[in-house]
């Protein structure tokens, strides 16, 4: 009777493996047409295809401008982002917790959120001294909102039970929302986290299209001016990685913080 | 509960004052009256159960007592102050949430004990935290969180958070009405002997559906009918504590009460269902 159970036991090994695969097909038959299209067609402006070999030969060439690149990137993206994600949750928490202050703030929030933050990117990058002050300001800007009116839902809704023993154990309202409304909204929190960082990615790249002279937006618009398309595309692909990367990273976090939510 | 004194009756040695006292008080949902012109005084030291069946409105009155919610009109006072909110005087128990899910077990009483005893040292804090836990039976389960731990440990950790507080009076809605049979009845003991075994005696009010458990640990029975709620017995409990829990379960006394508060609950319910107004199943959750 060993025999079948043996059996058994490979065959969910099998399946597994299978399971892990699933989510690498989409990709391996992506890459097939790319290499498919990139040769076999009769493409009328064949240097706007680069196949896929022509390309990563051009990623490889580049990664040590793209390397540079990336710390420059980041060097905007983390200082406008962590600042967004800080004043963002402590504000939210703020207003999500304080009725008269909600009361003050609400309606300024609701005219300025939905504001599309690129259209600050000109103004400024005219009203700050340097390019980076300028590209810092608009990441924090569009990360900010999202971080905000998600502390601030998650603040108000505060389960009731939370606020019952706040009260018992006699918290006065900063210990309130210090030990209580700000751990109860860090899922909220972090959701808008994730929303905040896949706009400070946009908003980095394209207000380096404007006036950054190195940069990950940066690397793709030089090498479209001059019509590099390996590596502009090299360029497209590695950004994918970084933005995947970071918000991995972010999920990672995530976990480890809210261990406690089933 | 195994051969010793029920805490009953050791109050009496004491002079009598009156910790909590309800006065003509009234409350409402939205328009819904839950309560109805209640009148309770319970004594120091005293351990009443508040029985009622669903919907009577029980859980409402422990709020009010605790001062989470406020009265419609009536007093509800503490030592003759009126009670305007929470205070740590008042330590309450309910029903499956009284821990944050995001604090282990200690820092879920260090939190109650840093307000209890101000300006003690974060090792002084974890030590008493510690003691506090091997008193309600949780030794060695500080750093668990609880999610990790059952439900009959997370209340006998809350008991354990509403003792470090220190609180003269002890509010519990229901504490074990999530638990199964086996687990209620060992948290049934270790309340009992909890509350004999300290020196200072604590008010209790402990609100339950549950017949047998009200008789078991209170001195005082209070029975609340429904809609609107209301007293609708106030009953001494006659038993001196030296039973055991098997002898008084099968004590003839005990089970005259027993039926005699079933048979009043049952008559409040067919009153409620021939103004059909009762509704099953609503209100509270058991």
């Amino acid at each position: 009777m060993n025999e079948p159970l043996h059996n058994t036991v490979t065959h969910k090994k099998r399946i597994k493996v299978f399971k892990g695969f699933e989510g690498m097909l989409l990709f391996v038959v992506l890459a097939l047409c790319w290499q498919l299209a990139s040769t076999l067609l009769p493409l009328r402006n064949a240097a706007l295809y680069p196949t896929p070999a022509v390309t990563f030969k051009a990623l490889q060439d580049s990664l040590p401008e793209l390397l540079k690149g990336t710390w420059s990137s980041f060097l905007i993206l983390i200082p406008g982002y962590c600042l967004a994600v800080i004043l963002g949750a402590v504000w939210g928490i703020v207003v999500g917790s304080v009725t008269w202050i909600h009361r003050a703030f609400d309606p300024f929030a609701k005219v300025a959120a939905p504001i599309p933050p690129t259209v600050y990117i000109p103004y400024a990058i005219a009203l700050m001294p340097t390019f980076r002050v300028s590209a810092i300001m608009v990441v924090f800007i569009g990360a900010f909102w999202p971080v905000f009116v998600n502390a601030a839902a998650g603040a108000a809704s505060v389960p009731l039970r939370y606020r019952d023993n706040a009260g018992i154990l006699g918290f006065g309202r900063f210990e309130y929302m210090r030990r209580v409304a700000f751990p109860a909204a860090l899922p909220n929190i972090f959701s808008g986290m994730a929303v905040g960082l896949a706009l400070a990615f946009i908003l980095l790249t394209v207000a380096e299209l404007f006036g950054a002279n190195q940069g990950l937006g940066r690397f793709v618009q030089y090498y479209a001016d001059y019509a590099d398309y390996p590596r502009m595309v090299a360029g497209i692909l590695y950004t994918g990685v970084v933005t995947f990367t970071s918000m991995a990273l972010l999920d990672f976090v995530k976990r480890r913080v809210l261990f406690w939510v089933r | 509960m195994s051969g010793t004194n029920r805490p009953s009756n050791g109050y009496e040695k004491k002079d009598p004052g009156i910790a909590l006292s309800v006065e003509h008080v009234s409350f409402a949902y939205d328009a819904d009256l839950v309560l109805k012109d209640i009148n309770l005084t319970v004594a120091e030291g005293e351990f009443v159960a508040v029985l009622g069946p669903s919907g009577c409105g029980k859980t409402s009155l422990l709020r009010l007592l605790a001062g989470l919610e406020k009265p419609g009109s009536g007093n509800v006072l503490h030592q003759g102050n009126p009670v305007t909110g929470p205070n740590i005087l008042r330590g309450v128990v309910f029903q499956d949430y009284s821990l944050f899910p995001w604090l282990n077990l200690q820092d879920n009483l260090t939190i109650a004990i840093n307000k209890a005893r101000k300006g003690l040292g974060r090792a002084e804090r974890n030590k008493i935290a510690e003691e506090y836990l091997d008193l309600v039976g949780l030794q060695g389960m500080a750093f668990k969180h609880p999610y990790e731990i059952s439900g009959g440990m997370r209340q006998r950790a809350a008991i354990a958070r509403s003792l470090a507080l220190g609180s003269p009076v002890l509010l519990m809605d229901e504490p074990f009405g999530a638990l199964d049979p086996v687990n209620r009845v060992r948290l049934q003991d270790l309340l009992l002997q909890l509350c004999r075994s300290s020196s200072t005696r604590r008010t209790i009010v402990f609100v339950t559906h549950d017949v047998e458990e009200a008789l078991y640990l209170g001195d005082r029975v209070v029975v609340l009918g429904t809609t609107p709620g209301r007293v609708i017995a106030d009953i001494d409990v006659p038993f001196d504590g030296k039973l055991q829990r098997s002898d008084l379960f099968q004590a003839k006394e005990f089970r005259q009460l027993e039926e005699e508060i079933s048979a009043l609950y049952h008559e409040d319910i067919e009153r409620q269902l021939e103004a059909g107004s009762v509704a099953f199943g609503e209100g509270e959750l058991i």
